[in-house]
């Protein structure tokens, strides 16, 4: 268990990619014509974006592909200058070896400005003749017409059960671990379809025992912070606002957690409270509020007190009835 | 213009201001080097600003004979050289900083005072806390380490708590600094009325430095003060005008009169914003008068937000009215009381700072490492990561050197102190996989054994507080 498994077992070859044939056929069809268009993948979080990007450097450049493939994170450093500095520097370069082009992988460029994508469109053009991109984001749509239409789109969906099992086995037999169907059931329930998820748990569950069953599983599931934000909003809704304050503070300073952090793990939090559902309702409501607000604003922490000076109010309220 | 508050730095402990207990703390550690090096070898002084934590120091090492060798915060404090003087005079002889030669068995001791201690982590050219905490242990010489804020230390490294005597010093009376004042003037031969003095003291609340400063531009120019002078000048206490601003806020039943509360201070809106909503809750405890009032509070601070962004001033006002006559307008209750403290948040906020470029220094090497980004490191890896690295031996190993984890970094991850032994042991075997001394099992085995006794000592102590 020396290594982080997604990065491990991450799939060195297009053939390799689970789950998404279709796209790793045309992928292949590339590679073998040594032809390639600007390439948008699109899909949730551990679908094999990456990977297919990664795998079809590997598959272009040989050993050569490091040289050529320049992985960059539009979230990284938000906005322009990513686009007019970094990728400029590195299409100016001619590539290296036999290939003719080298790649730029654009991850997260969702999450570029409109501006920061025009001048990104201008970019690629300019640099064509040396150059090819591979953008990946979360929603296409996110991405403006002028650049959808220069680039061939690739939609990754969540995996389907059986490529996650095939995948897990193969890494079962690698680790000698065993996996029990009713452990191979809850991994594939807690990874929704993301492949990252699914490898991420396995691997924290064999930390546990060499036998991956539901047990183990369910160990898995209480690592994660929200127990911390599920107390906040406990002692929220008992009405007391000093104390609250205090938890919020802790959350804020002994764990880092930004403001943005504190409110998106609430969200994920408030469905399982047991409260009347009326009031998730409303609960969820306030919360997008604060979080609009907090975009808006210039303190998170007097967002967050705000918000949960309203959880106050809906504790006590609750407790009347 | 020579400063004062230098100028007339006490040269022996028995004219330092107030804190006697303090002083003959200082006096027995003092005198139990001696003979040989005692068990506690630093010492820790402890307390608010200007009030002779340094000037004790200072005038101990006078008293004793001591050499000092006196680092500051702005002084360029590596732990190289801080170790090289504590360290090297402990062999046998040494130079003084003005190159008279010392030796050590002729009882010349050097005394290393650490100054502003506190803002020693926050440095990059320390080489880590865990550096100092080694000096500590290992010194041949006295250490002084001075702080404001003991809490801000302690957390941070349980070796300076175990090795050093901790001291506080307390704000010294307003009548022993009266005496220090007096003193001055009559040495600069100017006449000051009693009563200037006093308030002079008064107002400086037992900080000795400022007081000096305050007496010392009282006088400029001056061949005689009397109490108009000092009155004249207009000293104006912040934090008494805030309250008055708070109070005015919290109790005004008109918009018209709370929003002048503000305008009438000369502050900021986003620093008025901190101190209103730090005493708000104190305040208003009907929690339907404190949602009203917060979702104010939360406007007033969109306002701000957007004021940043685009610098459009404007805005400021629109900020301020949402702040005084919001907050005044939510109140449907009737409240007493009226004791106000400050924002907390403010102190709080810097150490959340170092906290936090901690944990985005670790998503950001966890992100290159997955090729991916910080933000999906922080959401979707860095729990899991964090389990493997506290509960599997390899994959800390393995992974704090293949990241190349700082001693901080390792420190957050494992949620122990910087300078605590399993991450002292960590970083001990990292440098030996790096230079390739030993064999990696031996070094696999040798650092599972210490992470062992180390885990049992640690129930052991958990089982002790019971």
């Amino acid at each position: 268990m020396k290594e982080v498994w997604v990065e491990k077992y991450r799939p060195g070859k297009l053939a390799d990619v689970a789950g998404q044939d279709e796209i790793v056929e045309r992928l292949t069809a590339y590679a073998k014509t040594r032809s390639l268009p600007h390439l948008l993948f699109a899909g949730p979080a551990g679908t094999g974006k990456t990977t297919c990007a990664i795998a079809l450097a590997k598959e272009l450049f040989g050993e050569e592909w490091k040289i050529n493939f320049h992985e960059l994170n539009a979230s990284d450093e938000r906005g322009i200058n990513v686009v007019r500095t970094k990728i400029k520097e590195y299409a100016r370069t001619a590539p290296i070896g036999e290939g003719g082009f080298k790649i730029i992988f654009l991850d997260e460029a969702d999450a570029l400005t409109h501006d920061a994508q025009a001048a990104l469109r201008r970019t690629m053009e300019k640099y064509t003749s040396t150059c090819r991109f591979v953008l990946s984001c979360n929603y296409s749509s996110k991405i403006i017409e002028p650049i959808q239409s220069r680039c061939a789109v690739f939609r990754f969906r969540p995996l389907k059960p059986e490529p996650i099992e095939k995948y897990l086995n193969k890494i079962a037999k690698a680790e000698k671990l065993k996996i029990t169907k009713d452990g191979m059931a809850s991994i594939i329930y807690i990874a929704q379809g993301d492949m990252r998820k699914a490898i991420n748990s396995l691997q924290v569950a064999a930390s546990l025992s060499d036998t991956i069953d539901e047990d183990a599983l369910y160990k898995t599931a209480t690592i994660a912070r929200p127990e911390d934000v599920k107390k906040l909003l406990d002692i929220a809704l008992t009405g007391k606002f000093l104390a609250t304050r205090e938890k919020l503070d802790e959350l804020l300073i002994e764990y880092g957690l930004s403001g943005e952090d504190v409110i998106r793990q609430i969200h994920r939090t408030i469905f399982d409270l047991s409260i009347d559902e009326a009031y998730k309702v409303q609960l969820v409501d306030r919360l997008g509020e604060a979080e609009f607000r907090m975009v808006e604003g210039s303190n998170d922490r007097i967002q967050l007190e705000a918000l949960l000076a309203h959880f106050v109010v809906i504790g006590l309220e609750m407790q009347k009835k | 213009m020579i400063d004062w508050a230098e100028k007339y730095r006490p040269q022996t402990l028995a004219d330092i201001a107030g804190n006697s207990q303090a002083i003959n703390q200082m006096k027995r550690w003092a005198e139990s080097w001696d003979h040989k090096v005692p068990a506690k070898k630093g010492l820790l002084l402890a307390g608010g600003p200007g009030i002779g934590k340094t000037s004790a120091a200072l005038a101990l090492a006078n008293d004793f004979g001591w050499t000092v060798v006196e680092m500051n915060a702005s002084d360029k404090r590596n732990a190289k050289a801080v170790r090289d003087i504590a360290l090297r005079g402990a062999v046998a002889e040494t130079f003084a900083d003005d190159g008279r030669y010392i030796s050590i068995r002729d009882g010349g001791r050097k005394l290393v005072v650490l100054d502003e201690a506190d803002n020693l982590f926050g440095k990059e050219d320390m080489g880590g806390v865990g550096a100092i905490s080694e000096v500590l242990r290992n010194t041949k010489q006295p250490i002084i380490l001075i702080a404001n804020d003991l809490y801000g230390l302690t957390r941070r490294s349980s070796t300076i708590k175990k090795e050093c005597t901790i001291i506080r010093f307390r704000r010294p009376n307003t009548s022993s600094v009266v005496r220090v004042l007096r003193d001055i003037a009559r040495n600069e031969g100017v006449k000051v009325a009693e009563e200037a003095l006093h308030h002079v003291a008064e107002r400086n609340q037992g900080d000795v430095r400022s007081a000096i400063n305050d007496l010392q531009s009282l006088v400029e120019g001056r061949e005689e003060v009397r109490i108009d002078d000092v009155t004249a000048l207009g000293y104006r206490d912040r934090n008494k005008d805030i309250y008055q601003t708070l109070s005015s806020i919290f109790r005004s039943t008109t918009c018209k009169k709370s929003r002048e509360s503000v305008f009438q201070l000369d502050e900021p809106p986003d620093y008025v914003l901190l101190w209103i909503d730090h005493n708000l809750p104190y305040d208003y405890r009907d929690p339907e008068d404190l949602e009203r009032a917060y979702d104010a509070l939360s406007r007033a601070d969109v306002y701000l937000g957007r004021v940043n962004r685009l610098k459009y001033y404007g805005l400021w006002s629109y900020a301020t009215d949402m702040m005084s006559c919001g907050v005044s307008m939510a109140r449907k209750g009737r409240y007493t009381g009226g004791r106000y403290n400050f924002p907390t948040w403010l102190a709080k906020m810097s150490r959340s700072r170092s906290i936090r470029n901690t944990i985005n220094s670790i998503n950001t090497k966890i992100a290159k490492h997955c090729h991916t980004s910080p933000n999906i490191a922080s959401r979707d890896i860095f729990d899991m990561f964090r389990f493997l690295f506290k509960s599997d031996l390899d994959f800390r190993i393995r992974i704090t050197e293949k990241l190349d984890f700082s001693e901080r970094e390792a420190a957050f991850l494992l949620e122990e102190k910087d300078d605590s032994s399993v991450v002292r042991h960590l970083m001990d075997a990292i440098s030996k996989m790096k230079s390739h001394e030993k064999d990696e099992k031996e070094i696999f085995a040798d650092y599972e054994k210490k992470d062992k006794a180390h885990r049992h000592r640690k129930v052991q102590k958990s089982l002790g507080e019971y």
